[in-house]
């Protein structure tokens, strides 16, 4: 969680050193862009990383080029074919009502990549605000907002997003918000423990000096300074709502059944897994795969910004 | 020690009000009103067409006391959960607190076994990773820690019904009879020996390079020894810790596996209550739930501070 690294050693003592303090904060300095080069340099250097990397892009391509991978319609119901296993006409067999599993699979990537990218949104948009302000502003303020997070806190992992989904009311979209809000507070309490390191730094001193006001000092100097843990845990909090989400569908919380949610197809698969294994063995591995390769890189990331970078 | 245990007792209290505030305004913060909704399933049956006279809604609304103001409200909720009456299920017309009562044992002893499991794999992938840093057997271990967060438990529990059920008929994939709790619990225990193991490596790691280890060395011991009478001791204290943290992912990862291998448990019981809108099972469960993972982190702090004593002095 140690995003603080000092722009400038030693007191910021003539009004030069305080330009140069906020100069240095900024994007735009030589020095920012050759950290930036050192990052993609370590990135590179990580095989695990590069190949979850790689290994994601394929997966999203194959999400999104979907209708030009396969003929085969998600939803197509063809009784002949049910329970066929993989072969020639269906890559990855056929389940009980003779629909394509690798078509299915092909086209649940895009359900679940967006459940992790609009719940991680929702997580940090909401997250990220209210751990700047709590860092930030302080005092009863930061008591009130930290006592709530705490409150979510109580509610261990999946549990949250369960009784989130369980006011809601179940459906895909209370699904993605509510795995969304349970990763709040670990958004919230990141960005308030990397403002509280960060604000102790000259150059927060020198805007501040500057006559910067509370809201600019926020947004433009410490913010861009606390992104690089932001950056790794919202890497890692894609994965992690992919898993919730495909954990919810399964549990019948979240689309219904026509869907090629993975999950759902799981769920589908598990009457018949003596019968028909194909149903249940590719979803599944389609969510390892993808929960995988967007861990590796969330690793990667987080040792190319800062190797020390504790998070979670 | 006493004045910490007290200490540590009074900051649950907050803690305690906070997580039952948050369920019992769950069904304030409802998008339907569950009087009506209630209602309507007492006076129709399952399919909620007509309007409910207003005498019916009034006199129901009375006699769950949603009429009162809601501060009173609340502490007769707290009251009453103290005495362990969560209300009536919507569906059966039965007590809460007999129904999660009556499931509550399966669960236990499916999140206790899933902890053995993880803590047992856990502390093993770590300490043969820590032992050789950055050798194969390392990578391996990590490899394996890496595929156990990145696994969706029911989709391991399928796997392992299909391998050791199906396949080489060795174990019960459903029943309740005792060995029936062996894939559960591996299920389960698989996730969180991820965390211990990363955990376990990288505490090792530290611990390793402490002047009492290399005393150890220096004296002639021989590795193993270091290894286990030392080191691990000292390594595993951190380990403690995020016990209480993994009790919590076991028990919401007991909601899924009771449910993939067709277990008793409050956690399948949640699940249809969700699905069902049964909202005093679900508010009972997560209350529940909420509620005994405050008491296992109190258990694992205090357990921490017995262990190591530095901690009852901080702060």
């Amino acid at each position: 969680m140690s995003a603080s690294r000092g722009e400038s050693n030693g007191a910021p003592a003539t009004a030069a050193a305080m330009a140069e303090g906020l100069r240095a904060a900024g994007h735009e300095s030589s020095r920012m862009r050759s950290r930036g080069r050192l990052m993609v340099r370590r990135f590179a250097a990580n095989r695990g990383a590069v190949a979850g990397a790689v290994v994601l892009l394929i997966l999203i391509l194959a999400a999104l080029f979907a209708p030009y991978l396969t003929t085969y319609r998600y939803d197509r119901i063809s009784p002949l074919r049910a329970y066929a296993p993989p072969g020639r006409d269906n890559l990855f067999g056929a389940d009980r009502f003779g629909r394509d599993v690798f078509a299915r699979v092909l086209y649940g990537g895009r359900i679940s990549l967006q459940v992790g990218l609009i719940a991680t949104a929702v997580g940090a948009g909401i997250g990220v605000p209210v751990g700047l302000v709590a860092g930030t502003v302080g005092g009863k303020v930061e008591d009130l907002l930290m006592r709530i997070v705490d409150i979510m806190l109580a509610f261990p992992g999946l549990l949250l997003a369960i009784g989130i989904v369980a006011v809601l009311g179940t459906g895909l979209t209370n699904l993605m918000i509510a795995v969304g809000i349970g990763s709040v507070p670990g958004f919230a309490r990141l960005v308030r423990g990397s403002v509280l390191s960060a604000r102790e730094n000259e150059y927060v001193l020198a805007a501040r000096a500057i006559g910067c006001r509370e809201w600019t000092t926020m947004w433009r100097h410490i913010l861009p300074n606390v992104m690089a843990p932001i950056i790794v845990l919202a890497t890692l909090s894609v994965a992690n709502a992919i898993l919730s989400g495909s954990t919810l569908n399964f549990l019948g919380m979240g689309a219904k059944p026509p869907s090629p949610e993975w999950g759902i197809m799981l769920a589908d698969g598990r009457d018949t897994l003596a019968r028909a294994w194909w149903m249940s063995v590719f979803p599944g591995l389609a969510i390892m795969i993808t929960t995988l390769s967007i861990n590796f890189i969330g690793d990667g990331l987080r040792q190319a910004f800062d190797p020390r970078m504790k998070i979670q | 020690m006493q004045r910490y245990l007290v200490r540590r007792m009074i900051q649950m209290i907050p803690v305690l009000l906070g997580v039952s505030l948050a369920v019992f305004l769950m069904l304030h913060a409802l998008p339907v009103d569950p009087v009506r909704m209630l209602a309507m399933e007492t006076t129709t049956g399952t399919a909620p067409t007509t309007e409910v006279s207003e005498e019916v809604y009034n006199n129901l609304r009375r006699q769950l006391g949603l009429d009162r103001p809601l501060p009173e409200q609340f502490v007769r909720f707290v009251w009453k959960a103290l005495h362990g009456d969560l209300g009536k299920s919507f569906r059966n017309n039965r007590a809460v607190g007999e129904m999660l009562h009556e499931q509550l044992p399966w669960t236990v002893r499916l999140t206790f076994a899933g902890l053995g499991v993880s803590l047992l794999l856990g502390i093993t992938l770590g300490v043969a990773a820590g032992l050789r840093p950055n050798s194969w057997l390392d990578t391996t271990s990590m490899a394996v820690a890496m595929f156990g967060v990145s696994m969706p438990i029911f989709w391991l529990g399928l796997m392992l019904i299909y391998v050791f059920s199906l396949w080489l008929n060795l174990l019960p994939s459903v029943g309740t009879g005792p060995e029936s709790i062996i894939l559960p619990a591996v299920a389960l225990g698989f996730h969180a020996s991820a965390i211990i193991a990363r955990l376990t490596r990288s505490s090792l790691l530290e611990v390793m390079e402490s002047e009492y280890v290399r005393t150890a060395r220096a004296k002639g011991l021989v590795d193993r020894a270091v290894v286990l009478h030392h080191a691990l001791k000292n390594a595993l204290i951190p380990v403690i810790t995020v016990v209480g943290l993994q009790f919590g992912a076991l028990l919401s990862g007991a909601v899924v596996t009771e449910t993939v291998f067709a277990r008793p448990g409050v956690g399948r019981l949640a699940v249809q209550g969700i699905i069902e809108r049964d909202f005093p099972l679900v508010q009972g469960f997560v209350l529940l739930a909420g509620v005994s993972y405050a008491f296992s982190n109190l258990l694992v702090d205090l357990v921490y501070a017995v262990i190591d004593p530095r901690i009852r002095y901080e702060r």
